[in-house]
């Protein structure tokens, strides 16, 4: 099936999309089109993800507006949720079932026989590794374990749409790492994943694409860094070592984009309005040779700046 | 505005004002707020409140009465009357239910200047007649239609001898006289009530006009032998209509007398309302 | 680790009876897993243990013995509270633990997870149940001789006949309420003690409102006339047998699929 789907095909979208719970608006007239492999939901509590996400996944109608995956909305779209996987943020299971009955009843729901059922569930479990969690019952399951089987069975029927709402929630660092690894491997392998999670650094780590939701409303889309250029009002912050920081900061202080100069001991901070311009600047003193600057670092040109700038 | 990077990749959206892009409400339902409104005033009243509870005692009376007379039949109850005297009952609680919603409906609007809130909004005065009229008729319904209901659907289940037709019968009766009801009483309640700006000298005039006008009614009618003389009170109209549809005392003249005097009385408050409200009258 | 290869897609999406199929397995599973269910078992065969004592130290006709059982026992009890219970939180157990979310976000018909959990409740119920029965109306009946049990077996089929019914239509009931309110529970109780129990046994028409009228009426049975309750109003004749089933199906039909169309239709929220 994935040699047949185009990327224009694997899109989600929405337009003028609003939903509200009784007096409670939960997304504000929100519009987007996305098309990248993995794309990053960020806000802070309250800002309308997990509504967006039972938006996208068909557990929702919109109050107003349209939200579609492929270009169809996705409420009772049986097509649709076919090929769709999605693992929630709650903690929930059938805890009577062990983790391999859990799996292969789920995955006969997609319409897949016994035998490959049972097939798949044991994949899942092994890319997982919960392989020897397999007849264990849930209930008895460590929380990591249970999340891991959560994604599991998100992804166990190869789905080409991947929803995981706080994916690396309650995993140690070892199981986070594989998880990301897991989910560019996904990627890869031609799955549109989208994925919220609070822990900024994780979701950087997965991709550089975001959507920043605040308040209900869409407040920035689009690649990290792009994003922070766009961010005037916040000056670029580079952290600089060098021999002479006090002649060198003088020397930066020169130009017109750079608003401030802060000095402590062999490093200096500056801050500047054209970033670009300012590292060629920086190069082009390294390379004179005057300054002897041992290294430099962009402060916020990340995705912790891009959120403590935008929301507070 | 939104901010744009130049190659696309990212945007910044504005989150300024936007203006409601978003579907109104259908302008036949724009009466509902009003009469809101005015239900959620009223029901801030302990006494409205306490009323409720009192409107619903002579349903459970009758419906006991009910039972004893369709088990011991040799206590000779004498069911036929009970329909016109449940029904007064009713119409007076009614009457106090009218008060509270309804007394100061108009009167306070005028006084504090809100007819010009209302009017500036997509607000035409029949819509806001209406809302006003829906909170009287609420009330007056709920203590009329759905304990005349309840009764009626009581009997049934009860008395053996009654039957489905018998009713229907009643559940159309009753249905067909709170409807009069709402309608009088809201007219008048409302027309006494754009007389004053003060609520509690419009309930004082409604409670006067309730009381004089009953009595004189009775009164001129049995001295002068004239029973058309009950149309003087819009109280005893409704007991005589009641009579008419629920016992089937009287007949076809008297029924239309009835009705002109329904007629009557609904077509003096709504003129009243007009002129004191003509300032803001755009249909 | 090649995740791509070996893809199991399926050909067609589930249909209407393997999503069914897979919701009654799903149930079963869950609910034979359940800790109480022993303890659920001990009370659906405690009328058994009834008819045994009852048999032994009262005597009487096994005819008569069994009736009271089934109706007493079975009927108005355990099949009303059997259904409350497990119709109710087959739904709603489903949303308060939010697995209905895993259910939601397969290619299965909304209404079919609804119908699906109340078919297979029936059967359980029914299943359950009918092995207490059985097992009554033997006790109440081989004492008299295996001849006797045997010519009053269209009596235990009667009564088997009714407790189906009765599964059927309490159990699409409180599965609605399971879909409509978010504390069916309290509600249900209330419908099944306050109301069928209570107004079933009244005289004049009352009956007529209640489920379990028509229920004894199909056993012949009309409300109960004894009691000072029956001495306020004149008692109420059984209705007929084709009343009663026609009430029974139509009321079974339109709280099964006002459940599945509820189901279908109505946003729930986790």
């Amino acid at each position: 099936m994935g040699a047949h789907v185009t990327m224009n095909d694997l899109t989600w979208s929405a337009q003028g999309l609003a939903k509200w719970y009784g007096q409670v608006i939960a997304l504000n007239d929100v519009s987007f089109e996305i098309q990248a492999p993995i794309v990053g939901l960020l806000g802070p509590n309250g800002a309308g993800k997990s509504s967006l996400i039972r938006l996208l996944t068909g557990q929702l109608r919109p109050s107003k507006g349209r939200v579609s995956v492929m270009g169809q909305a996705p409420f009772g779209n049986r097509m649709l949720l076919a090929r769709m996987g999605y693992c929630p943020e709650h903690d929930r299971f059938y805890e009577q079932l062990t983790a391999y009955q859990f799996l292969e009843m789920l995955t006969r729901l997609y319409g897949v026989e016994a035998a490959g059922a049972a097939r798949l569930a044991d994949e899942a479990l092994s890319r997982l590794d919960l392989t020897k969690q397999r007849d264990q019952v849930i209930f008895t399951l460590s929380h990591g374990m249970r999340q891991r089987l959560k994604v599991a069975q998100a992804l166990a029927h190869q789905p080409d749409w991947l929803v995981l709402d706080e994916p690396f929630s309650g995993m140690d660092p070892i199981g986070r790492a594989k998880m990301i690894r897991l989910l560019r491997q996904q990627a890869e392998g031609g799955c549109r994943i989208l994925l919220s999670s609070h822990v900024l650094h994780e979701l950087e780590a997965v991709t550089s694409d975001i959507l920043l939701l605040h308040q209900g409303r869409l407040l920035a889309k689009g690649m990290i860094q792009s994003i922070r250029r766009l961010i005037d009002e916040h000056p670029h912050r580079i952290a600089l070592t060098a021999k002479n920081p006090r002649e060198l900061g003088r020397e930066l202080l020169k130009y017109e984009d750079v608003a401030r100069v802060e000095i402590e001991n062999d490093s200096l901070v500056v801050e500047t309005r054209s970033p670009d311009a300012c590292y060629d600047r920086i190069g082009e003193l390294a390379l004179a040779g005057g300054f002897q600057i041992k290294s430099m670092l962009s402060l916020d040109d990340n995705l912790e700046s891009v959120f403590r700038y935008l929301v507070k | 505005m939104n901010q744009v990077d130049s190659n696309n990749q990212a945007e910044i959206y504005d989150q300024g004002y936007r203006p409601f892009d978003g579907s109104l409400a259908s302008p036949s339902t724009r009466f509902w707020p009003i009469a809101m409104r005015e239900l959620r005033q009223a029901w801030k009243d302990k006494w409205f409140r306490r009323l409720l509870w009192v409107a619903y005692i002579p349903l459970v009376v009758y419906c006991v009465l009910v039972v004893i007379s369709a088990r011991f039949p040799t206590i000779n109850l004498n069911m036929d009357g009970l329909w016109p005297k449940f029904w007064r009952g009713q119409l007076f609680l009614a009457v106090f239910m009218t008060y509270f919603i309804g007394r100061g409906a108009v009167g306070e609007d005028l006084r504090t200047g809100a007819l010009t809130v209302y009017f500036s909004r997509p607000v035409s005065f029949l819509q806001y007649l209406l809302g006003k009229w829906s909170a009287v008729s609420v009330g007056v319904a709920g203590v009329t239609l759905l304990p005349g209901f309840v009764l009626g659907l009581f009997r049934y289940l009860a008395e053996p001898d009654s039957n489905m037709m018998q009713f229907l019968g009643w559940l159309a009766s009753i249905a067909f006289l709170s409807g009069l009801v709402c309608a009088l009483f809201g007219l008048i309640i409302l027309a006494v009530s754009s007389l004053t700006r003060r609520s509690r000298m419009a309930g004082i005039v409604w409670f006067t006009m309730f009381f004089v006008l009953s009595a004189a009614a009775e009164g001129i009618s049995e001295a002068t032998g004239m029973s058309q003389f009950v149309l003087m009170s819009f109280f005893e109209i409704n007991v005589k209509m009641a009579e008419l549809l629920l016992e089937g005392s009287g007949g076809l003249e008297p029924g239309l007398w009835l009705g002109l005097g329904h007629l009557i009385w609904m077509a003096a408050g709504f003129s009243v309302i007009l002129i004191r409200l003509r300032r803001w009258v755009r249909m | 680790m090649n995740f791509v290869s070996n893809k199991a897609k399926p050909s067609v999406l589930p249909g209407l009876l393997e999503s069914g199929w897979l919701m009654a397995k799903l149930f079963l599973k869950v609910a034979v897993g359940k800790k109480h269910l022993g303890w659920l078992l001990m009370v659906l065969l405690a009328p058994v243990g009834l008819t045994v004592y009852l048999r032994v130290f009262r005597g009487g006709s096994g005819e008569v013995l069994f009736e009271e059982i089934m109706v007493n026992a079975y009927l108005q009890f355990l099949c009303l509270g059997v259904s409350l219970f497990w119709g109710v939180s087959a739904i709603r157990d489903e949303i308060e633990d939010k697995t209905i979310v895993y259910l939601f976000s397969r290619p299965i018909r909304r209404g079919v997870i609804f119908g699906g959990k109340i078919v297979s409740v029936i059967l359980f119920s029914f299943a359950i149940l009918s092995v207490g029965v059985g097992l009554s109306y033997l006790v109440a009946t081989v004492p008299e001789g295996f001849a006797y049990c045997t010519s009053k077996l269209y009596f235990l089929v009667k009564a088997l006949g009714v407790i189906w019914l009765a599964c059927m239509v309490y159990t699409s009931l409180f599965g609605l309420a399971g879909v409509l309110f978010r504390k069916p529970m309290l509600l249900a109780m209330l419908f099944a003690v306050g109301w069928e129990g209570f107004v079933s046994n009244l005289s004049g028409r009352f009956p007529m409102l209640t489920i379990m009228y028509y229920l004894k009426s199909l056993l012949g049975l009309g409300p109960d006339t004894e009691g000072i309750i029956a001495v306020l109003m004149p008692a109420l004749e059984p209705a007929g047998h084709a009343e009663s089933l026609a009430v029974i199906l139509v009321g079974t039909l339109v709280f099964f699929f006002g459940c599945v169309y509820l189901g279908a239709r109505k946003e729930i929220r986790v």
